[in-house]
């Protein structure tokens, strides 16, 4: 009987990896017969019924089941009004917050956080400036904000900005500074900033600032403090996906 | 023998009815995400499940059930082919083609190997450099003609683009206004037809100039659009893509 059960057992997982295997399989031959040289990076069954949700090279597209079709851009939920095609980076942003170090990020925490992001900053963006300048508020709402230096190629200088912070001793009151405007003297130093900006290029992360919630949902652009604590306590209440 | 016809007659009116209701049901999706949109074309996708709608030049694509609304790009994986991109050349190629030589400004060869169509706006620097050349690209085999398309974002640029096609000589008042000069001494309104095909442009989802259609509407790259080699090279090569589908276009 045992025996039987674990048989039973068994066979359904080797079926689930087989399936699995399969969907990975359609995927990748239906995005390298349109995109030879893509990076397949997930693979997922979508929320519109006969399509794979899939990540590739950063950027979210649906594969048809049969791996006949292949789209790229938005999938509305037409009753929601919502794009649902970027859900699809849920899960590799998700891997990446989750995969920086501490030793990467500047912290801004109150003492007994109630609520975490990460947000991807620029020390030359105006939102991430008017952001920063709230951080009193998003500590004192229980918000800690882990920042992730993302210089964007079209500030110019940015890049040399956001080393210098970080190598200055104090990093936390340097990106203050640096992002209310002050020119700090330039400092270089080994950096993460390579691999976060790689990060980014990868998660489908574009713009400054991008706020993400710990489950790699993306909590938007600028978002004012009452408002992300608001977001936030919204994704608690809500049955974990 | 009646009453078989009656009941191909109702079977016929029933497959309709059920037809109309996706259709319905499509139409209503758009309308609740844009309330004013104004839908051109449904028709059923090759994409099972789902419907092809045309709307303000864009192609977007609806679910039969009207939850999800999908706009980007289709790829028929099998085919390599952007199943979006060739129904809007396609759209664009009938368009254009219905659009008579008079209401276009014309510089041609006179034995063509090629037509390009140029959505243009006196007031663009790149339409600007594009007609700098114009002698060589006919010289080139390839014939150019001009749509008038004033952007919004240049103001004025619809009165120049009237102005000049009331010039008693249209395609010098064109290169003229090409190098940043009023066309002569003239009537500077008339009977002219920028209104239209600012709105055939509009309609079909150009919004920059210059767009440049080869004659399958695809839009040439800007990239290949520099230099009479480029474009003659990327002509060659589209038409040859053409002719290997074999030149079926996708209409409906």
């Amino acid at each position: 009987m045992f025996r039987f059960l674990l048989l039973t057992l068994l066979a359904a997982f080797a079926v689930s990896a087989s399936a699995e295997g399969d969907a990975n399989k359609i995927a990748a031959d239906a995005l390298h017969k349109v995109a030879p040289n893509a990076k397949l990076q997930s693979v997922s069954p979508a929320p519109l019924a006969g399509f794979y949700s899939v990540v590739a090279d950063g950027h979210a597209i649906y594969v048809s089941t049969d791996g006949k079709y292949l789209i790229e851009g938005h999938v509305v939920d037409v009753a929601a009004k919502r794009d649902i095609m970027e859900d699809s980076l849920q899960g590799v942003r998700k891997a990446a917050v989750q995969g920086i170090p501490a030793s990467n990020r500047l912290t801004f925490a109150p003492p007994h956080p109630k609520h975490h992001v990460t947000v991807f900053t620029d020390p030359d963006c105006p939102y991430c400036r008017q952001f920063h300048k709230q951080i009193a508020e998003y500590n004192r709402l229980g918000i800690a904000v882990d920042y992730l230096l993302f210089p964007l190629p079209i500030h110019k200088g940015a890049d040399l900005k956001s080393v210098t912070v970080w190598c200055s001793k104090d990093r936390n009151t340097s990106f203050t500074e640096a992002i209310n405007g002050a020119n700090l003297p330039q400092q270089t130093c080994a950096n993460p900033i390579g691999d976060i900006i790689h990060i980014a290029e990868t998660t489908g992360i574009t713009g400054t600032p991008a706020v993400l919630a710990d489950d790699g949902s993306m909590l938007g652009g600028y978002v004012a403090p009452d408002q992300l604590a608001k977001q936030l306590d919204a994704l608690d209440a809500a049955p974990a996906k | 023998m009646l009453k078989k016809l009656f009941a191909l007659v109702v079977l016929a009116a029933v497959t309709s009815v059920h037809a109309d209701d996706g259709e319905k049901t499509v139409r209503d999706a758009m309308h609740s995400l844009l309330p004013l949109a104004v839908i051109d074309h449904i028709v059923k996708s090759d994409l099972p499940g789902f419907y092809e709608v045309i709307v303000s030049g864009q192609v977007v694509y609806v679910s039969a059930d009207g939850k999800y609304l999908l706009q980007g790009n289709l790829y028929d994986v099998p085919g390599k082919k952007d199943l979006t991109a060739a129904r809007l050349a396609a759209m664009r190629q009938i368009a254009v083609e219905k659009l008579p030589a008079s209401k276009k400004i014309v510089f041609a060869p006179e034995h063509p190997k090629h037509t390009v169509t140029v959505f243009t706006d006196v007031d663009c620097p790149y339409c600007r450099q594009f007609h700098k050349q114009i002698d060589q690209f006919n010289k080139a085999g390839i014939a150019v003609n001009y749509v008038l398309f004033p952007l919004d974002i240049h103001p004025g640029a619809d009165k120049k683009a009237s102005a000049l096609w009331c010039a008693a000589d249209r395609n010098t008042a064109y290169t003229e206004a090409m190098n940043g000069r009023a066309p002569a001494a003239g009537p500077t309104s008339c009977a002219n037809p920028v209104a239209e095909t600012k709105a055939l442009a509009i309609s079909l989802g150009i919004n920059a100039t210059p767009t440049i259609l080869a004659e399958d509407g695809t839009t040439v790259n800007s990239s290949k659009t520099v230099s009479p080699e480029l474009l003659l090279g990327e002509l060659d090569r589209l038409a040859a893509e053409h002719a290997k589908q074999g030149g079926k276009v996708a209409t409906r």
